[in-house]
Parts: structure tokens; sequence; C-alpha cells
């Protein structure tokens, strides 16, 4: 048998299809009644259309209808407590003549997912009037022109000589304007299980520097087993503010060089992170494979952590209640307890350990709102009064500003109360424009060292090359 | 088409009228013999009549592929000042992308993808599906059928979030009971074989498509030939090495075309298995152009990349369409 050269191919619909026959024309008569129809529909429904607009317009503007703002909220946390606070900010407007409605838009979604809703929003113009998100996002939305200035607003508020100056300063983009009005603010520090340390032997003392405390993680690990550090590491946490930009304040070395207003991507204090990232890495004290998986904080820090076996994680003031409180995401029982902090180890030779402060969530108006002042109004009354304080309480974040701390049930908490003294003073590193261009550059670094097989000195000069490129040469320092 | 005819140099004799067309005829003197014969209004009312779907294509398909192009040379993002002011780079998008690791890197993870899910995988399954159930002795056959078909009309998102519950860690999911019965211990089977479980997951959806095409040309097989054959003594492997897979061979080569196209441009199937980790070792390239253009927000270099896998995906039809031989 022989292959392709006595096989006719049976007959194919093709022979019959291109045929012409009298049947198969289009007569000229249906053709052009056809058109007309098409034609006559077409004037009649765009007729239509434009009286119907007309008709609208008029009613509108014919009733005294309410000015609808609309409020964008992502976490299930915060749209209870909006819901619980608008209709009180309603009844003050209606005191003061407005007749304003705040619709919450509601969408319950995880940061990352919610950053790429809210760009899109805001590139199509489609934004809610007021959105509310970290306030590390705000740099490059406006960079990008998609929100309104409230330094005009905020500097006539009667209220905003009570917001502490560090607020201020993180508020400012380098043109001096304020995109983003920040209505909590978190300590960062080492959580520790003091119970599982005491049980094991080790040492709860604060650690003087990080060489001590690798050898304490190296003794945890000896007698679990596992990984004892939990640090936000890499693309999949995506969170380097709650992660090794920590360690990098103590370092001495800036990110952000705020005379010149350009990035520094090269540092000896970069160095000295990656290669602290690439130890941490090598002798097994964090988790990397939960680290390189999709929400690496599900089997950390709301398990492991919980369930004692990585005892140790970096961790800002939220975690007390909206991570680990009776009502938080993954709740320890007996957690004041069984929960201790340590101070970020020091660095330097002749410093001391220390606390980060970060900027948590901001409060933003949308450049294409068609009530700016009444937006305005909306976001000072959010972080003002009891809405403030049942708000921290919630995310067990500090207050911003004075006059919250005799609140309830913000003045029932003492660990708020303590962290709005420490923020204060600590360490801090506001957003800065192209912000999320370098988080990414660093981010992809330290995958560099989970799965690249990289070391600390290649990760930090994938960084440089990488921030260089996507932030521009002419924003960074060289 | 095959042109086996024209190699067997049974070239049907030209005829003038009627213009019935002959499998052998040139494309382009088809459209001039079918033009010929079309009165003008006639050519009108088709011109007419194809305009929306002209206008559709245009503003959905050619318009956005255009205007991709042109993002893929300027330095647009959706955020930071790049936004508002976006400029022309001419070509440092596509010098990045060619500088960096993680573009190849996906492109192989990508390679790897459709080779062992979809032209292995499917087309194997698929064949053998088709096979099986072509034949008439077979009980309870559009059971089968509709079994394979399953899949198929599941959507994908519902498809991943099954499937991530199959695959789930623990003794909860249904892989791990499943071998559980055999003895064997729990398997993270996305964290330790992340590209084994989105293959099969790919095979598993892709079997019945596989299956409609091969069934489709099986069925176009003239009986008399396969009769024929036998009459001459050959016997069943040699029927469907020496006839039936020639007669596929168009059919075969389509499949491989679509199915290579369609997996290279799967996106929710892994994404919402494994976000393209852990790491990278999932990272196909659709979750790569994903990831630069709506989670870091670089239009442009996402928009590169994906020229890139355009002209890729436009090289693999060519290739395939050479090698087969067929018209599409």
């Amino acid at each position: 048998m022989t292959t392709g050269t006595v096989v006719d191919p049976p007959s194919k619909p093709d022979t019959a299809t291109p045929t012409t026959s009298p049947d198969s024309s289009f007569p000229r008569r249906d053709f052009l009644r056809v058109a007309g129809v098409g034609l006559g529909a077409a004037l009649a429904a765009s007729q239509f259309g434009r009286r119907l607009g007309a008709s609208d317009r008029t009613a509108s503007a014919q009733s005294s209808s309410p000015i609808i703002l609309k409020l964008a909220q992502h976490q299930s946390i915060r749209q209870k407590i909006d819901l619980a606070v608008l209709p009180l900010f309603q009844s003050q407007m209606a005191a003061q003549g407005y007749n304003v409605r705040v619709e919450l838009v509601e969408t319950t979604l995880p940061d990352n997912n919610y950053q790429t809703l809210v760009t899109e929003r805001y590139s199509a113009g489609t934004a809610p009037d007021v959105d509310d998100y970290g306030s590390s996002w705000v740099p490059g939305f406006a960079e990008a022109g998609y929100l309104l200035d409230l330094s005009p607003y905020l500097t006539a508020w009667s209220q905003w000589p009570q917001f502490y100056s560090s607020v201020v300063g993180a508020l400012k983009q380098p043109n001096g304007a304020m995109y983003g009005l920040i209505h909590e603010w978190a300590t960062q520090q080492l959580f520790y299980r003091y119970d599982v340390l005491q049980k094991l032997g080790i040492n709860t003392a604060q650690p003087g520097s990080w060489p001590e405390l690798i050898t304490r993680l190296q003794q945890i690990k000896a007698k679990t087993g596992q990984p004892p550090l939990i640090v936000p590491i890499g693309t999949q946490w995506a969170s380097p503010e709650q992660g090794m930009y920590n360690v990098l304040l103590g370092t001495g070395s800036p990110l952000y060089d705020q005379q010149s207003k350009k990035w520094v991507v090269k540092s000896a204090g970069i160095n000295y992170v990656f290669d602290l990232i690439y130890t941490l890495n090598n002798d097994g004290l964090i988790p990397t494979q939960d680290l390189l998986n999709p929400t690496p904080w599900e089997p950390t820090k709301y398990k492991a952590f919980v369930e004692g076996t990585m005892p140790v994680s970096f961790q800002g003031t939220w975690g007390w209640d909206y991570d680990w409180g009776p009502n938080g995401s993954a709740p320890i029982a007996g957690l004041d307890a069984k929960v201790k902090t340590w101070d970020f180890p020091a660095i330097q030779s002749n410093s001391a350990p220390y606390v980060d402060a970060t900027a948590g969530w901001a409060y933003t108006v949308s450049a294409n709102t068609k009530h700016p002042a009444e937006a305005v109004k909306l976001v000072e009354f959010l972080t003002t009064g009891k809405a403030l304080a049942e708000l921290l309480v919630a995310v067990g974040d500090a207050s911003p500003r004075s006059g919250i701390a005799d609140l309830a049930p913000y003045s029932q908490n003492p660990k708020l109360l303590q962290a709005e003294q420490e923020f204060r003073i600590a360490k801090t590193f506001p957003p800065y424009p192209d912000q999320d261009q370098a988080d990414e550059a660093w981010e992809k670094a330290e995958d560099g060292i989970l799965d690249g097989g990289m070391t600390g000195s290649q990760a930090a000069g994938m960084f440089a090359q990488l921030a260089t490129q996507l932030i521009g040469p002419s924003n960074v320092q060289n | 088409m095959t042109t086996n005819v024209d190699r067997a140099g049974l070239r049907a004799p030209r005829r003038r009228a009627p213009p019935v067309l002959s499998p052998a005829s040139g494309k382009s003197r088809r459209r001039v013999i079918w033009a010929r014969n079309l009165s003008r209004h006639d050519r009108l009312a088709i011109g007419l009549m194809s305009l929306p779907a002209l206008a559709l294509i245009a503003v959905f398909v050619a318009g956005p592929a255009l205007y991709s192009i042109w993002l893929s040379f300027t330095d647009t993002s959706l955020v930071g000042v790049d936004a508002r002011h976006p400029s022309f780079v001419g070509l440092a998008n596509y010098k990045f992308l060619f500088s960096t690791s993680g573009f190849f890197q996906s492109l192989g993870i990508s390679a790897e993808f459709v080779f062992f899910s979809a032209i292995l995988g499917q087309f194997l399954l698929g064949m053998i599906a088709a096979f099986v159930l072509a034949r008439s002795q077979i009980r309870f056959k559009s059971l089968f059928g509709a079994a394979i078909l399953l899949p198929m009309v599941v959507p994908e998102v519902v498809a991943s979030l099954a499937w991530g519950s199959m695959l789930a860690p623990g003794n909860l999911g249904t892989a791990n009971r499943l071998i559980g019965l055999f003895g064997a211990g729990p398997v993270d089977w996305l964290q330790k074989a992340p590209m084994l479980s989105i293959v099969v997951v790919n095979i598993w959806r892709g079997i019945a498509f596989a299956m409609i095409m091969f069934q489709a040309a099986l069925r176009a097989i003239s009986q008399d030939v396969e009769e024929a054959a036998r009459v001459d003594g050959a016997s069943g492997a040699h029927l469907i090495r020496y006839i039936t897979l020639p007669l596929m061979k168009g059919p075969i080569f389509l499949f491989m075309l679509l199915t290579s196209i369609t997996t290279l441009s799967i996106f929710g199937l892994v994404y919402f298995l494994t976000q393209g980790g852990p790491g990278d070792s999932t990272n196909i390239i659709a979750i790569y152009i994903y990831n630069n253009a709506f989670q870091f927000f670089e239009i442009g270099l996402g928009s590169a990349a994906s020229v890139i896998l355009l002209v890729l995906v436009a090289v693999l039809g060519v290739v395939y369409i050479r090698l087969s031989h067929v018209e599409i």
C-alpha cells in the first residue's frame, strides 16, 4: 500500500458554494427595500435617543436631586464601618444645607487585584469620587493626573493642624501638593510567639544585632525543623514596605534622595539587605516555598504563626486586631500573653534597635469628580471623631492626628495608643514618585534570590538595573 | 483541501460553464470566476452586508491590534508620569525584553506547556477517543462522547476552581484521596508538580475539541477506500498508518495550529490555579504579559511582549500550513 497516490478526495462542499444562479441573486427591489427600512430605523432611533436625552436633562435641571458621592472600599471590615457612619455624615451635611447622599461601592478584593481594578477605573475615567487604599499607591496615581490636589482644602480645614508633622511630611509630594489624606499609621516591629520561644528555651530579650537574631533563629530551626522567620519577600507578597525596607531603614542608606528628588539604586545599605536575604534563604530560616506561592501570608502568618511553628514575623500594629485579634483573619486565643514584640535589631555600630513607622491607607479624591468640595468634606468627616476611632480599632492602626486618643473604642486600646506615641519618633519611609516601579524592581530582585539562585550582590545588581530601566535613568542617582 | 490530487496527476479537466470549482482550482482563479458571475448590484449588496462584520473586525480586532503595535513603541503606563505624557521610545521595550531573562523564560515555559498539553496530550487522547467512538459496536457511545465533551462547556474559571479543589494539599484534596486509597501520603500537587498539574488540566479541557475534529475527519473518509485496502490485504494497523492518517493530515495539522494558538493564549486556567508560581515555574507568556501590563502597569512593555507573541504565532501558523500543504 502506498500513500497519497490513488486517493481521490471525496467531493467537498467547495464544489457547490460559489456557483451563481438566478435564484441566489439578490433582487434590486429587495435590496432597496432592506436598505430603506434599515436607514429609516436608524434615523428613528437617533431622533428618539436625542429626545430622551433632552427630557432627562430637563427633568434633572428642574428637580432638586441630591448630590451623589461614590465612596469605594475593598475590605469588608472597612465597608462595615463606613456603612455604620455614613448616615451621620449625610445628616451633618443636611444640617449645613447640603443635600448629599453617599453610595458605598463595595468591591471586596485582595489589594493587588484591587490596585489593578482601581487603576483601570482611573484610566477609563470611571473612578468613584472618593477611594481608600494604601498610601504607597498615591504618588503613582497623582503623577498620572488621576487625583485631586487636596492642599487648598486641607490647609483651610480647621482640624488640619491636628495632623502630626510626620504625616503631613509623608503626604506632601515633591511638588508640594497633597493628593491623599492618610488616616491610619502603623508601627512595624518583629512580633514573636513568647510562649513558643519560652517552651523551646530560646532567649526572648531584645536582640541587639542581626547576627544575634540569626543565631536565635538557627536555634529555633534546630529544635523545630521549620524555617522560623516570616518576612514579606518577593513578588507574590508584593509588600517590601512591610518587609525588607524596614531593614534598609536601619542601614542609614536612603532609597530616595529628597534633595535631588532621585532614587538611589546602589548603596552599601542595599547590598547589606540583599546579602541578609541571601543568608536567611540559604540557611533555610525563611519559608522560601511559601513565599513563592500565591497568597504567601495564608500558610505563614495565618497558619504557621498561629500554630507556633513559625514563631517570629515582621509585622505591623494591625497584627493585634486585623490579623490575630478576636475578630481578625486568624485569631490567636490569649494573644496578649502569647505574642510579644522586638524592635528591629540595630545595623550601624553606633545605633540602637528601632521601630519603623509606616503610612497606612489614605483617602483620595478623583480628579474627575463633579463635586470636589463635597468629596473633600466626606474625607474630612471620615478622618474625624468617632468615624476614625472606630476604623482605627477595626484595622489595628494608630491615629495620624491628635484628638482621637480620648474617643472610644480607640481610647480603650493601649497598644494603639502606645503606637501613636512611637510612630512620631520612629524611622519612616514614606511613598515617593515612581514608588510602584521601585517596588517592582525590588520584589523581582528578591525573587532572584528565592528561586533564581542569585547571591546578594547579584540581586542588588539586578535591582539597580531593573529600577533604572523602570523608573528611567533621569530619575535615578548615578 | 489536500493536494494529493495534484501529485497524483488527477487534476480535473477545466470547465467553462457552469463555473463549478474543482478542488485543484487556484484560489485567485476561483475568486475571479466567482466575481465575474455576479451582477453589479449583487456585488454592492454583498459589500453592504459585509460592512457590519468588517466594521466589527476593524473596531474590535484590527484597530486594537494596530494600537497595540503602536503602544509597543511607547513608554505608555497606567500610573506615574508616563501615564500622562507617554512618549515614543522606539525599540526600547523590545530591547528590554530581549535583554532580560524573564521573557525568554516565559516563552520556554509556554513552549513546554503547549507541547505536552496540546500537541502531545490533547492530540493523542483526542485521537484515541475519536477512533474508539468511531467503532459502531461500542455501547453507550453517546454517553462516553458526552462525558468527554463536558469539560469543554465548563467555564474556564469554574474549571480552574474545581481543579484547585481537586489538587488541594492535605487529605481533603480529591487527588490525594484517590492516591490515599493506594496507601500514598498527601502530595502538594501545585507546589511539587505545578507544570504537570496545569498540563493535565489543559489536556482534560482540550480532549473534546480534538475528538470532535478527528471524528469529523474520520467520517469524511470514504468507506470504499478502506474496504478496497482490506481487499488488498491491509491489516488494521496498516489501514490506520497508510490510509486513515494520511487522509487526516489536513485536519490533524489544522488541529495542531488551532490548539497551539489557543493554548499559547490560555490565561485564566493557569492564573487561577498557580498565578504563574511557585516562583516563575508556570509563568506562561500570557501571565507574563498580564503581570507587566496590569500588575506593574507597563502597558508599552506588555504590548511589546504581545506583539512578539503575535509574530511567533503567525510564524507557527505558516510553518504548520507549509508542513501540511493545506489551505486554511
